[in-house]
């Protein structure tokens, strides 16, 4: 076995990767080394998107033009797309890959749920230099997946970004 | 699907430790790792240069001499712990040791230069509020690496 990445282990170290996205280049970069690593490894996928409804502040008139039913399908069908673009990346990988779609206001308590609720034991995420971690995982939301993530997170900043 | 022969994905895994609890835990996961790779592993401390006006104890009352002395001591056994552990694991492994001001760029600094593909780290240091915040050096080492960075609870 002198190529060790060719041929997964019986039983791998990390069996669960969850790959949040938000469907950016940050998060493809992080997806495709997500997929890679799975095929190498023998892990399984869990691909998440998080649909987070905006906050409605508007003046009594203009809300009444909003039809929220429309926007939470747009965020839904949204996250949905996100989501197919990973499991197509993993299917061409051979790797096995469970979609998510959740609805939360906050990306980071999404993401720490789904990992508990699907057994997780490791998460990828794409980071964006100084600008913080992608737009899903900006800012306070990264320090609070890296600060509360019962297993180990894997950052990875896209080549070619400067800090 | 007919896959082509891809490279290891992480030949060599950098260890930065400073020696603290959740340092230990995140080098028993990185050689653990390692180990699963067929990787080798880089045990790496960082020392602070010595400062005439500093809240560090092994600073405070002592001479810049006396300090670099603890500081090697406390530096040479925190390494020791990691070598223990690849040595237990089968895992091939180097030792590295600076004096840094910012431990966060030595890091990374050291990671280019001994060809690391992976930086495994704890997310906080031994002064670090437990599962509040991110160490400040995690943090800065996560915003400027462009090495992929593991981080461990």
């Amino acid at each position: 076995m002198s190529d060790p990445v060719s041929t997964p282990t019986s039983r791998p170290l990390y069996k669960r990767i969850l790959v949040p996205t938000d469907g950016s280049d940050v998060s493809a970069a992080a997806e495709h080394a997500a997929v890679e690593f799975a095929r190498a490894h023998g892990s399984e996928i869990v691909a998440l998107s998080v649909a987070q409804p905006y906050p409605v502040y508007v003046a009594a008139e203009a809300a009444m033009a909003v039809d929220p039913g429309l926007d939470l399908e747009a965020l839904r069908d949204q996250a949905e797309r996100n989501v197919r673009r990973v499991s197509a990346a993993a299917a061409g990988a051979g790797v096995a890959c469970t979609p998510l779609t959740v609805f939360s206001h906050s990306a980071s308590d999404a993401i720490l749920d789904s990992a508990r609720d699907h057994g997780c034991d490791l998460i990828f995420m794409g980071s964006h230099g100084r600008r913080g971690l992608s737009r899903l995982l900006a800012g306070s939301e990264t320090q609070k997946v890296l600060a509360g993530a019962e297993v180990p997170v894997m950052v990875l900043r896209p080549k070619g970004t400067a800090p | 699907m007919e896959q082509p022969p891809q490279p290891p994905l992480y030949r060599r895994i950098l260890l930065p430790t400073d020696g603290g609890e959740a340092s230990q835990r995140a080098i028993l996961a990185g050689v653990e790792f390692a180990r699963d790779l067929r990787a080798d592993v880089v045990g790496f401390v960082a020392t602070p240069a010595f400062r005439v006006l500093s809240t560090d104890p092994d600073m405070v009352g002592h001479s810049a001499g006396q300090y670099d002395d603890a500081s090697r001591e406390r530096a040479r056994r925190t390494l020791a712990d990691v070598e223990a552990a690849a040595h237990d694991a089968g895992v091939p492994c180097l030792l590295e040791q600076t004096v840094a001001d910012n431990p966060w760029e030595a890091i990374i600094e050291t990671a280019q230069r001994l060809g690391c593909d992976l930086i495994v780290m704890a997310s906080h240091g031994r002064r670090g509020i437990k599962s509040l915040l991110l160490g400040s050096e995690t943090q800065k080492v996560l915003v400027h690496s462009n090495i992929p960075v593991l981080v461990h609870r």
